[in-house]
């Protein structure tokens, strides 16, 4: 039951990284821009915690290593969504929106508080 | 940038992500070095990164299985290092030298542990009828005696006859004290001879009950972590790989069942001793036949070994992530 409750429930920057690598494949650089980019600066992944997330993304079949280049003496490795990673994104990106909708509606009375504010 | 700032990753993690990491970081900063906050942060990455086990029911079942397993050798790993801050028992010439100054001799001498896992020694002689001597040989001894009682009684010497035919006899009954040891003894003189029995026990040293609980705890931390490291290598070998681990991972479990619960009977016998009984409580049943204990433990740690084994050689195989083919 914990398993199931623990995938159900993407955590924030895990949605990030797989809303990252959705467009295209992404090295781990580019993957923290994108992050930081697509929050409006709200999630800045460091790279201890990008890289326990790689690995656990890869060990649940959600994302996979694309290529591999060398730049300027550095490793780069490309990671790219898998099948399993666009379904489980496209079901939490659903959740989300439904969850989002809900909200709105029930504050169709007090205007747009965040606007506001 | 150097690898050591990847320290407190695991092994395997170090080898999969460890130059991309560090290539990343590198980008991050600029190329300028890491500060401390970076630094901090990624040692906290990699502590996580150890404890951290896949979401798979056997995984989790396996990392807690080798929690309890571990925690109870810990548990009497710490018992045992508890009772080496307490006194030690008189060795046996020791005891044969007390009972000798009590004037009976040729002791028949036994070492055993109660049931907290305390040292225990005890002496049973038999000799002619003397005159009670315990009193001066204790205090000759420098034993601090805490009770004393002399009784005067019987010993029955033919119980075909109606009543049954008795001599007088002398029952002496002692209890003394000295650096850390408590001693209990009696004595029966009469019909010309001398039955004496004298035990000593260490008194409960304070470390006992704290070191086994901090010793579960520690084992139970260790046997996690341990599980990780081998989950994380056994996770990245081939499917007869992972087969060969998982039955072996089954074989230690079920080898080591009985001992383990046997560690758990003693770790609770230890935590509810009661060191101020009037007398130490010994185990004298209900333990696990000994064969049983020896072969489980051994058939365990070889199926231990050999999944390290196992476990090594199938993440050898696949040291870092390689692209897949689209």
């Amino acid at each position: 039951m914990t398993v199931s409750v623990a995938f159900r429930l993407m955590r924030e920057p895990t949605f990030l990284i797989l809303t990252a690598l959705a467009a295209e494949p992404s090295h781990g650089y580019g993957v923290i821009r994108a992050v930081e980019g697509l929050s409006e600066g709200e999630v800045v992944l460091r790279p201890g915690t990008l890289y326990g997330a790689l690995d656990r993304l890869t060990d649940e079949g959600l994302v996979e290593v694309d290529r591999e280049e060398q730049v300027d003496g550095r490793l780069r490795r490309y990671y790219r969504l898998t099948s399993g990673g666009a379904a489980a994104l496209a079901k939490e990106a659903t959740r989300l929106r439904r969850h989002a909708d809900a909200a709105e509606l029930r504050l169709g009375g007090f205007g747009n508080p965040a606007v506001a504010s | 940038m150097s690898s050591r700032l990847l320290w407190a990753y695991p092994s395997d993690f170090r080898r999969r992500y460890g130059d991309e990491l560090l290539a990343t970081m590198a980008e991050v900063s600029g190329g300028r070095a890491p500060g401390l906050a970076a630094r901090a942060h990624l040692v906290a990455a990699g502590v996580r990164q150890r404890f951290r086990v896949p979401l798979r029911p056997w995984a989790i079942l396996a990392a807690v299985l080798a929690m309890v397993a571990v925690g109870a050798a810990g548990a009497a790993g710490g018992r045992w290092l508890g009772w080496q801050t307490g006194a030690d028992v008189p060795s046996r010439d020791g005891m044969r030298a007390l009972t000798d100054s009590m004037g009976v001799y040729w002791p028949e001498l036994y070492d055993q542990r109660t049931a907290m896992g305390g040292p225990s020694a005890w002496a049973i002689a038999n000799g002619p009828e003397i005159d009670d001597r315990a009193r001066a040989a204790l205090t000759a001894d420098g034993w601090r005696i805490t009770a004393y009682t002399t009784v005067s009684s019987a010993i029955l010497t033919d119980v075909s006859t109606e009543p049954f035919a008795s001599v007088p006899a002398r029952n002496v009954m002692f209890e003394a004290a000295k650096d850390g040891l408590a001693l209990r003894g009696d004595s029966l003189t009469g019909a010309g001879r001398t039955s004496l029995r004298v035990d000593v026990v260490a008194d409960e040293a304070w470390a006992v009950r704290p070191f086994t609980v901090g010793g579960l705890a520690l084992g139970a931390l260790v046997g996690w972590l341990v599980a990780v490291a081998l989950i994380s290598r056994v996770r990245r070998g081939d499917r007869s790989h992972r087969r060969l681990a998982a039955a072996r991972t089954a074989v230690v479990f079920t080898a080591g069942a009985v001992p383990v619960f046997e560690l758990y009977r003693v770790f609770v016998r230890t935590l509810t001793y009661d060191s101020a009984a009037a007398n130490p409580t010994y185990v004298l049943e209900g333990q696990a036949p000994a064969a049983l204990l020896v072969a489980g433990t051994s058939i365990a740690l070889l199926a231990l070994a050999a999944l390290v084994l196992v476990a090594d050689r199938g993440s050898r195989g696949a040291s870092a992530p390689a692209p897949s083919a689209a």
